[in-house]
């Protein structure tokens, strides 16, 4: 059977699994526990003392707190990345098997959290470098070796480009011609053009 | 010492013809304009190796100091004074003719006197459609790569991506400085 929220693919064996395990627990429970998961997804931490509480009423052991969370975190990782609506995802958590009451509450934490989710997950996307910051300096130049009377402008620019998301952000400094510099500036305004054309 | 220069080479320059020296004048100032190395093969007949290069130092010894520091013609005439007159005249028939670009080159060496210069540029821009994230992106991103020239002549190559914020935000504060930029050129 293929299912939305697995991107139109079979459901993973172990995921199949553990729904049979997240149904020991009460569905209260379970969805307090969606709230951690979905808390960790979103880069906030997760409360392993609270998940180890949420989950010692159904004496789950520490490979079952492991697989439930792991389970929880594929299903709504998943859903988010497939723009799955959360009455999808009932259904055919359903399908899987797990209880009614269950999937009401997880589909509850799940359509409050899709829009975060999936944001987070779009800026959280590989990106090669960002920019973070941009710093000029326009100096006007008199004279030098080369040439005795300059008189031109010439512009000192400063990037800071972070590589990747995690890394620090790299300054960058380099000095260009005022020609260059009107090149440079006119074919990005023509770049910025065709981009907002996109969206439109 | 540039005079010594010029003396020893222009008793060399003698052995070129009128014509000869005149492309040669050409080629010379279009070798400084692109940074490039001239193949002395056509004038291997005229001059020996050694001789091709004393001529070509000279030469563009001269295109450089004339058109750097502004030289009037009888500046120039007076620099090369022992060169005989229909030389004379067709050296500064090219210099008149290259002048622009001449400047030009020597006002983008002035920028190069600097810790890095920006040499070259590209960009591309690409729609992102899917990640192992999210499946449906549609995110415009523009990659932005700068050809960078360090002080010791190396180059550098920096890539860049940047998406619809970042771009705005890099034109917004380039636009505040091109402003600046055209405030000095018009009153310039």
């Amino acid at each position: 059977m293929r299912f939305r929220f697995c991107g139109d693919l079979d459901c993973p064996d172990w995921v199949l699994a553990e729904i049979n395990i997240l149904s020991k627990i009460t569905s209260v429970k379970m969805k307090l526990l969606a709230v951690q998961v979905l808390k960790d997804m979103l880069g906030q931490g997760i409360d392993y003392d609270k998940v180890q509480k949420l989950t010692s009423d159904a004496k789950f052991e520490i490979g079952d707190i492991k697989a439930s969370v792991a389970a929880l975190s594929f299903i709504l990782a998943s859903a988010a990345k497939y723009d799955v609506d959360s009455d999808t995802l009932a259904n055919e958590l359903q399908q899987l098997g797990l209880p009614k009451e269950h999937t009401t509450s997880l589909c509850k934490s799940y359509s409050d959290a899709q829009g975060n989710l999936q944001e987070h997950f779009r800026h959280t996307s590989l990106r090669v470098s960002n920019l973070d910051s941009v710093q000029w300096r326009v100096d006007y130049v008199l004279s030098s070796s080369e040439l005795q009377e300059v008189n031109e402008p010439s512009v000192q620019l400063k990037l800071d480009i972070r590589p990747g998301d995690t890394r620090a952000a790299e300054p960058v400094a380099f000095t260009l011609t005022a020609d260059k510099f009107r090149i440079l500036l006119h074919e990005l305004k023509q770049a910025q053009t065709i981009m907002t054309n996109l969206e439109k | 010492m540039a005079a010594d220069k010029w003396e020893s080479a222009h008793s060399l320059l003698r052995k070129a013809s009128i014509n000869d020296f005149g492309t040669l004048c050409h080629l010379v100032a279009e070798s400084i304009c692109r940074d490039g190395i001239l193949d002395p093969g056509k004038y291997m007949s005229v001059w020996s190796l050694e001789e091709w290069w004393q001529v070509q130092a000279a030469v563009t010894d001269i295109m450089r100091k004339a058109v750097g520091r502004g030289w009037t013609n009888e500046k120039i005439s007076e620099h090369v004074s022992s060169l005989d007159e229909p030389y004379k005249k067709v050296l500064l028939e090219v210099l008149t003719c290259h002048k622009q670009v001449l400047r030009r080159k020597l006002v983008e060496d002035t920028t190069a006197v600097s810790h890095a210069v920006l040499s070259d540029f590209d960009w591309k821009l690409k729609l992102a459609m899917a990640s192992d994230k999210l499946a449906s992106i549609q995110e415009p991103l523009l990659q932005l790569d700068l050809d960078i020239r360090d002080a010791n002549g190396q180059r550098r190559q920096v890539f860049l991506e940047l998406d619809k914020v970042e771009l705005s935000k890099l034109i917004t504060s380039l636009e505040s400085c091109s402003k600046s930029v055209q405030q000095l050129t018009t009153s310039a």
